[in-house]
């Protein structure tokens, strides 16, 4: 089993939470990508700070999906259960970022640039040859929205190198407002309250169109970004999604609903 | 009116990468301006800066109320991925916007275009026609 922005969602739609605890079962996974990572995480946070503590059937031992999910301290970062913390071995996260860590952000006006700096250190250690400046930009976009728009305290980023494909990636996800309720806070766009999400999302993406009357580029550089770098951006905000990559721009309706909005942008190595 | 001002952008702002930063430098290049009573700036971005397009944002809006007031705001740029965001905030407020090259004399006009309506809309698809990308 592979978890990724396609599979997510019909995953999380099949945990059953009408149980006390529901069972989260990763037992048959192989690989997980860095937006599902992120998307299961803050479906389980969300979950948990509604009173649900998830049953989780780990990959086997010697996986190295489960070694994966250990080193960027997944379950300790999102499922709170000491219990679970003690037998995986895991530590809070207090270490300088590396390129497989997540990093819980609070929201601030100055959290872009804080993790923008965040990434500009790891990219600077490592050997990963993107357009800094855009991952950059990018970063700080992302981080800035959640602040400036999520309501809630806490999201979480995290940064990934895929060796293979020769890609760097950027995701952050919250469990906030989501776009639609935001951009209906604006009278101009509250008719969005009664159509998808989808279509709130995409409506988001035009330029100046925000719940405030200044702003509503965020979004707009990053598909500016996707498209002029040849990089791919996956985004989902309750049960609507939007793709753009590969030349082709998509949105729908996923299989579960989850609160807020979850993001992540894929470069190109050059 | 008074004569022309010259500014660096690292004397308005330290940190680049943001809309808020932008906002500050605006002020501060605002307050700047009023001091002197200019009637043209020149603002010079250095090639090291990394700016983001949220913070030429700010700067470019509050060209173009300068330029209402009768400042002209003439940006030096290093390169040509400034000169995009700069172009790209003009085309989103719609305003003209004056720019030099460092080195050059010539100062030239973006003129605001409306690039997205050329754009078609996303297709409405099922996740699972989503191309893979692992």
């Amino acid at each position: 089993m592979n978890l990724s922005f396609q599979s997510i969602d019909t995953f999380c739609a099949g945990i059953d939470l009408a149980q006390d605890r529901p069972v989260v079962d990763l037992s048959l996974l192989e690989f997980v990508e860095l937006f599902a990572v992120i998307y299961l995480g803050q479906f389980i946070r969300y979950h948990n700070r509604r009173g649900k503590l998830f049953q989780v059937k780990m990959p086997p031992e010697d996986s190295r999906v489960r070694k994966y999910l250990a080193r960027i301290r997944f379950w300790e970062r999102f499922n709170f259960s000491a219990e679970m913390v003690k037998r995986e071995g895991m530590l809070r996260f207090t270490s300088p970022t590396s390129l497989n860590d997540i990093v819980d952000l609070l929201p601030h006006p100055y959290v872009g640039e804080e993790t923008s700096e965040l990434v500009r250190e790891v990219l600077a250690r490592s050997s990963v040859r993107v357009d800094t400046d855009a991952v950059l930009e990018v970063a700080a976009e992302l981080c800035d929205n959640f602040a400036q728009h999520a309501r809630t305290d806490l999201a979480t980023l995290a940064v990934q190198y895929y060796p293979k494909i020769r890609q760097f990636a950027v995701a952050v996800g919250d469990c906030g407002l989501g776009i639609r309720q935001t951009l209906c806070e604006n009278p101009e766009y509250a008719y969005l309250g009664a159509r998808t999400h989808a279509e709130a999302i995409v409506k988001a993406f035009e330029p100046m169109v925000s719940r405030r009357k200044e702003g509503g580029t965020g979004l707009t550089i990053l598909r500016d970004c996707a498209l002029r770098l040849g990089g791919s951006l996956r985004l989902a905000s309750n049960d609507g999604f939007y793709y753009i990559g590969e030349g082709r721009e998509l949105m729908g309706k996923q299989a579960c609903e989850l609160p807020g909005v979850q993001v992540e942008m894929l470069f190109p190595e050059e | 009116m008074g004569g022309t001002l010259d500014v660096r952008l690292d004397e308005v702002a330290q940190r680049t990468m943001t809309r808020a930063r932008g906002k500050e430098a605006a002020r501060a290049l605002r307050d700047r301006v009023r001091a002197v009573q200019a009637s043209r700036v020149y603002l010079r971005i250095s090639a090291n800066s990394v700016i983001s397009t949220s913070f030429v944002d700010e700067l470019v809006q509050e060209a173009a109320a300068m330029e209402r007031d009768g400042t002209e705001v003439v940006f030096i740029v290093p390169d040509g991925q400034t000169l995009r965001k700069l172009q790209t905030s003009a085309a989103w407020r719609r305003v003209a916007c004056r720019y030099r090259y460092q080195g050059e004399e010539e100062v030239r006009t973006l003129q605001p275009s409306n690039v997205r309506d050329a754009t078609p809309a996303p297709q409405a698809a099922a996740k699972s026609e989503l191309p893979a990308e692992f």
